[in-house]
């Protein structure tokens, strides 16, 4: 059989005697089995990869169990407990709370090698997993003896003529109570949660004493069955996000949603994003995170320019100079991520030398570090989380609005997006080799702004909408790696000109910013080519997505 | 000094609704309690129901659904299928301790409180099945008293709940703390109210429960 359990939250004016002496007044006899205190660290990638397969990996830090001194407890009154210290490091990989794999590791290091790093890194390196939560556990296990035996199935059997002794033989129920009193923290924060208590009940075997430990826990004292998980529930304590920031379910667009909840929901979920990837960027955990925070930004300000009739000019104006501000300050970064990702490729292709490798390196190494100190200090600032706040507000602002208003925002989609195909209507007309690099940076954000606001609407979206909308997504990653190259290519060109100034350049030096500089130009030679490939299909996409539009066979109506 | 009496009756298993009423009770100052019988059948609780008012030490009577159960014991499988399917799941909940404790309810409890005879019955005084309705009249109480005249007669059985004074005596129906049937969806529990130097009031409270998780819960045990 396997073991049942059921977590229940503790409120903070209940005690774990509480507990134990309101089971004994019905019948129940309590024995204090032992204390254990625990130390966990959960981990996962930026992105979320182990969480987003239900996955949990855990670091466990934990002192021996200990034992109760002498006697045990009865009915509440637990006798004196000692500790022992000895501790080893376990990892643990769980999914839906049963345990997968367990790997010991020396002082905690990362498993590199062993049942669960091989497992994970399926999913993803080991290398690659950021602590998210720790979780300090301490426990306090109570066996649980029923007021009297349950029937056992010796009364089923009937003898002829009549009667049985009935149920007398039953086996003694083995029930046990956990009381786990937990705190948490954020890796990167000094003090720990208030704590919070939790009991989880467990028998060894299927048997109706823990159903009706169950409806005594709920219905006589109260105490209502949660869903606890440890990773999920110790974050919303300390109010961080989720691995991977993934949306609340709250943001997700239905048919049914008016003009001005989608708006409200829109702008709340890149909120969501932007405050999720917060303390990654300014801990400088992984450089997804100061990606994720920038394009949220992004799609914020694009998002308000595009509700901008029913948020209100002043109010538009005011947050887009804002959220231009931070965007500026995480652009100066992120460039230099960008550039650094590139450049570890290309010195290959280019055959650099260590010197003018690490030339580059540290040059930008040394700007990014510069960049990025004014970037925590901007992220750390009172006027960005001024900033979030108004953001957030803008959410409820938009949700009050929707009183009394009953447009579904479905009936609007084609108007938004009609609006956007409108500006790039000038384009259409023009032929391929026509086209200049400055017309690619401006249709670039042309493409950005048709990309944001199909996506904005994607929750709704049917399948062939969902297509058409792909094919709008290729244009705009073919165009970015243009601008990318080009960027790049200015970029080394000051690098250079720097070097020249301060006499520092030498022949390798040179020949490496040719060298680069050349692979900036094929890249852009290449991109364009395939962009102007595409771009003769994109007045049959405009057709089929307008057609979609038109037919109303954009959304699922469900 | 006053002291009040909560009156419960026909619980029928169904141990959220109890748990409620108590909470309500208590809420208003009840002291001590009473059950008028039927404290299971149909419900999903009957083990839990027991070991409460076992616990709890609460003076109960016998109701129809106790005394029809008990035939029930250690009959055969074979036999328990003659009798209504919910009480062949009953019968199957209950050890030796909830047979015993349901064996030895009383038919009728006479109870002095403060000086006042209160006899509590389930249906009527004449038998467990028998019922008092609201509109019952002096005669048609006297019939089923015979000789008897406590002050106070509780009862319970009909589901529909009241209080009213004939010709002196109060009468109090507590009405159903488990399932209701007169078209108001609470259930309901009585208080007697006794206060020196005054006759005792009574008075029908209504009270609301969970409702969902009472209807899991027969569902997740396949009561029939």
């Amino acid at each position: 059989m396997t073991e049942q359990r059921q977590s229940y939250g503790i409120p903070k004016k209940l005690s774990v005697q509480q507990v134990v002496r309101g089971l004994g007044k019905m019948g129940y006899s309590c024995e204090t089995e032992g204390i254990r205190q625990a130390l966990y660290t959960y981990y996962d990638t930026q992105d979320g990869k182990l969480y987003n397969r239900a996955l949990r990996l855990r670091c466990c830090a934990r002192d021996a169990d200990s034992k109760v001194n002498s006697g045990a407890a009865k009915n509440g009154v637990p006798a004196q407990a000692s500790t022992t210290t000895a501790s080893d490091h376990t990892w643990q990989l769980i999914r839906d709370r049963g345990l997968l794999f367990t790997q010991e590791t020396e002082n905690n290091a990362m498993p590199e090698i062993g049942v669960i790093a091989d497992h994970i890194a399926g999913i993803t390196e080991p290398g690659t997993l950021l602590p998210y939560l720790l979780a300090r556990m301490t426990e306090q296990e109570v066996s649980l003896q029923a007021p009297s035996p349950v029937a056992d199935e010796a009364s089923e059997k009937g003898v002829e003529g009549g009667t049985v002794p009935s149920g007398s033989t039953a086996s003694e129920p083995a029930m046990l109570l956990r009381f786990e009193n937990w705190r948490f923290k954020s890796p990167f924060r000094e003090s720990w949660s208030v704590p919070l208590m939790v009991m989880t009940t467990s028998a060894g075997v299927e048997n109706k004493e823990i159903e009706y430990l169950h409806t005594l826990l709920r219905d006589y004292m109260g105490l209502l069955p949660v869903d606890f998980d440890i990773l999920k529930n110790g974050l919303d304590v300390i109010e961080a996000a989720l691995p991977g920031a993934p949306f609340p379910s709250r943001y997700r667009l239905t048919p049914r949603d008016s003009v001005y909840t989608a708006i409200g929901k829109t702008a709340g979920k890149q909120v969501y994003k932007m405050w999720g990837n917060t303390e990654g960027t300014i801990h400088d955990l992984d450089i997804e995170f100061l990606h994720d925070l920038r394009v949220a930004t992004r799609r914020v300000r694009f998002a308000l320019l595009l509700f901008e009739e029913y948020i209100g000019k002043t109010r538009t104006e005011n947050l887009r100079k804002e959220l231009s501000w931070i965007a500026k300050s995480l652009g100066r970064v992120r460039d230099i991520d960008v550039f650094q990702e590139k450049f570890s490729v290309q010195f290959r292709q280019i055959g650099a030398s260590e010197d003018f490798i690490k030339r580059v390196v540290g040059h930008y190494t040394g700007k990014r570090s510069k960049n990025l100190e004014t970037l925590k200090a901007d992220l750390k600032s009172g006027r960005y989380w001024e900033l979030i706040e108004a953001l957030r507000k803008l959410e409820t602002f938009m949700m009050r609005k929707d009183r009394g208003q009953n447009v579904p925002v479905v009936e609007l989609i084609p108007e938004f997006i009609e609006e956007v195909l409108d500006r790039m209507s000038g384009w259409l007309g023009r032929s391929a080799d026509s086209l200049s690099p400055n017309d690619l940076h401006d249709l670039r954000i042309e493409f950005k702004g048709l990309r944001y606001t199909t996506e904005f609407f994607s929750d709704l979206f049917a399948g062939d909408m969902r297509k058409v909308v792909r094919g709008f997504v290729q244009f705009q990653d073919c165009l970015g790696l243009y601008q990318d190259a080009q960027v790049a290519s200015q970029t080394l060109r000051k690098f250079s000109q720097k070097a020249m100034k301060k006499s520092t350049a030498s022949v390798d030096m040179m020949l490496g910013v040719g060298g680069l500089i050349q692979v900036q130009r094929e890249i852009q030679e290449q991109q364009q080519v395939r962009f102007l490939g595409m771009w003769n299909e994109f007045p049959r996409q405009i057709k089929e997505l307008r057609k979609l539009l038109r037919t109303g066979k954009f959304y699922n109506k469900v | 000094m006053q002291m009040k009496l909560a009156v419960i009756s026909d619980i029928h298993a169904n141990f959220t609704a109890l748990c409620a009423a108590l909470r309500s009770a208590e809420k208003k100052g009840a002291g001590r309690f009473v059950c008028a019988g039927d404290l299971i059948g149909r419900g999903p609780h009957p083990v839990e129901v027991i070991r409460l008012l076992k616990e709890r030490d609460f003076p109960a009577v016998l109701g129809n659904m106790e005394s029809r159960l008990l035939h029930l014991r250690g009959k055969t499988k074979k036999a328990r299928t003659r009798f209504k399917a919910h009480f062949d799941w009953t019968s199957q909940q209950l050890t030796d301790a909830e047979w015993d404790y349901l064996a030895s309810l009383p038919e009728e409890l006479v109870l002095n409180i403060r000086g006042h005879e209160v006899l509590v019955v389930h249906g009527s005084p004449v038998s467990v099945k028998d019922a008092i309705y609201p509109s019952i009249t002096l005669q048609g109480l006297g019939s089923k008293l015979g000789n008897r005249r406590p002050n106070i007669l509780i009862c319970g059985h009909t589901h529909i709940p009241f209080s009213k004074k004939v010709a002196g005596m109060l009468v109090v129906n507590a009405g159903a703390a488990g399932t209701s049937i007169d078209g108001d969806p609470r259930a309901s529990y009585g208080i007697i109210n006794f206060e020196k130097g005054a006759f005792p009031r009574a008075a029908i409270v209504r009270f609301e429960y969970d409702y969902d998780s009472v209807m899991n819960d027969i569902k997740s045990r396949k009561v029939p």
